[in-house]
């Protein structure tokens, strides 16, 4: 079996807009990739607001600011989560994140390299807003999972993120996810419209025209605030939920291409 | 038709002659042509500068204003670089005035080399240069500004003495945003802020806020909620 030398399938996960469901997402996805034999990491990207460990109900004494800092190693402060992946935790209330040094950029990179080799999937799950540290996660990542909800403010910070990404970063194909959607023609419309205005402002400006692939959407689920609410994974805690089934869905429309090809 | 005669054209002539150019032939110096061609040369002489060649600060402020004017307008977007050679001051203090000059003129020839011919390269004051790269992205704009920075520290000046002086600059990149209406001096203290960053953040790098580089315009907005508000009114 080869398939230890094959490299992880980096994601980042981003919204532009917060409190849409960036880290529910990333640790939901984790577990239901986990669950279908992934090996699965998740990173969390939000250096100076970290709540992954939040909603895992971890405790972490060591977070990736003692690794950038020098202070130990990544082994020393991965931790396992409940539902079968690993995390790497970060710390809150660091202003020093807010911007994005050079020292930062290289370690940052340093650590996606070493662990790329270990896993199947590394997700990468980044804080709010368009950051020079947010637009720089994305770059250590091949693919880019937006996800937005169907709200103008929302959908509006989706855009202006896909809108960067692809004028800075030359990308050419994003991943689209619709949270709290009323129901499945609700994120398709809405995943069109998107579509039709990168169209029309964005691949007009950009040798390589940009497709949003659309994965679906999670539907509201009153089990997702009462997992939140209780610090645990819906994933974990109430699997046949409408959103968790969604989110195994998901699972399977991300991995289902490259899990084809794996089986020799 | 003036005589050449009557002209006292002597002070031109030498600031040209100064300059290195040729000076139009004697027998032409009085004719319509003689005259076109001593005012252009005095025009050029007037935007260059005398150090480095590149382009003087009136000249570069000249450039800069029309090049805002023109993208807010156009949709394209531009990009200002302001280098800054780190430690030029110990330079000129340890080494004399005529190290520091060469130090400026090498980096004049890195700028040089690294722009585009409708880009304007600029000494603008004392050891700090700017370049206006029209039509260009942030990622492109980013990646000329670490092509200089890192040539500029593989290019050790060497002095008349034979000796190397090892030189490693900052570089402070601003971006003028289409559809937006910016000035040349917000401009400038954008970039001049970026440089500062460089500078803190120790010096020999880049530093740009690329989070600012493109803007979602109303139309777009409009475009891609149009259905909200049609639910609304419903």
């Amino acid at each position: 079996m080869n398939k230890q030398a094959a490299k992880a399938r980096i994601v980042a996960i981003t919204s532009g807009k917060g409190g849409v469901g960036k880290t529910f997402v990333a640790a939901n996805l984790a577990a239901a990739l986990a669950q279908r034999g992934r090996r699965v990491l998740v990173l969390d990207a939000d250096l100076g607001l970290a709540n992954l460990d939040v909603i895992l109900n971890l405790y972490p004494t060591r977070t990736l600011h003692d690794v950038l800092t020098g202070k130990c190693g990544i082994e020393e402060i991965m931790l396992a989560a409940p539902g079968g992946f690993w995390v790497l935790p970060a710390a809150s209330g660091l202003v020093e994140y807010s911007r994005l040094t050079s020292d930062v950029q290289g370690e940052l990179r340093r650590i996606i390299d070493d662990l790329a080799g270990r896993y199947d999937y590394l997700l990468l799950d980044t804080g709010a807003g368009i950051s020079d540290l947010v637009l720089y996660t994305a770059s250590l990542a091949e693919e880019v999972l937006v996800i937005a909800t169907p709200e103008p403010a929302s959908l509006a910070d989706a855009y202006a993120t896909i809108k960067v990404l692809a004028l800075m970063q030359q990308r050419s194909a994003l991943k689209l996810v619709f949270n709290q959607a009323s129901n499945p023609a609700e994120g398709r419309k809405l995943a069109l419209q998107l579509q039709q205005v990168v169209d029309r402002f964005v691949n007009a400006q950009v040798a390589n025209a940009v497709t949003l692939e659309y994965l679906g959407h999670i539907p509201s689920d009153a089990a997702v605030r009462d997992a939140a609410r209780k610090r645990q994974l819906l994933f974990v805690r109430e699997p046949a939920a409408p959103a968790a089934k969604a989110l195994a869905d998901l699972a399977q429309a991300l991995d289902a291409p490259a899990g084809a090809a794996v089986h020799a | 038709m003036p005589e050449a005669g009557d002209l006292d054209l002597q002070v031109a002539l030498q600031l040209l002659r100064q300059a290195g150019h040729a000076i139009p032939a004697p027998d032409t110096l009085g004719t319509r042509a003689g005259l076109q061609l001593i005012i252009d040369r005095l025009c050029e002489l007037s935007l260059r500068d005398t150090l480095t060649g590149l382009a003087n600060t009136r000249h570069f402020l000249a450039v800069l204003e029309q090049e805002v004017d023109r993208v807010s307008r156009s949709g394209e977007i531009a990009l200002l670089l302001l280098i800054d050679l780190d430690r030029f001051k110990a330079i000129n203090d340890s080494r004399g005035h005529l190290a520091g000059d060469e130090a400026l003129r090498a980096v004049a020839q890195v700028l040089e080399k690294n722009v585009r011919p409708m880009d304007t390269a600029a000494r603008y004051g004392g050891d700090e240069f700017a370049v206006i790269l029209p039509n260009c992205r942030p990622a492109a704009g980013r990646a000329i500004a670490e092509r200089i920075c890192k040539q500029v520290e593989q290019t050790p000046v060497v002095l008349g003495d034979g000796t190397a002086l090892a030189l490693t600059a900052s570089i402070g990149c601003a971006h003028v945003s289409p559809w937006r209406k910016a000035s040349a001096k917000h401009l400038l203290e954008q970039a001049d802020q970026e440089l500062y960053r460089a500078k803190a953040q120790g010096r020999n790098q880049v530093a740009m806020d690329m989070s600012l580089a493109i803007p979602v315009s109303s139309e777009e907005k409009r475009q891609l909620l149009h259905h909200f508000r049609r639910d609304k009114n419903e």
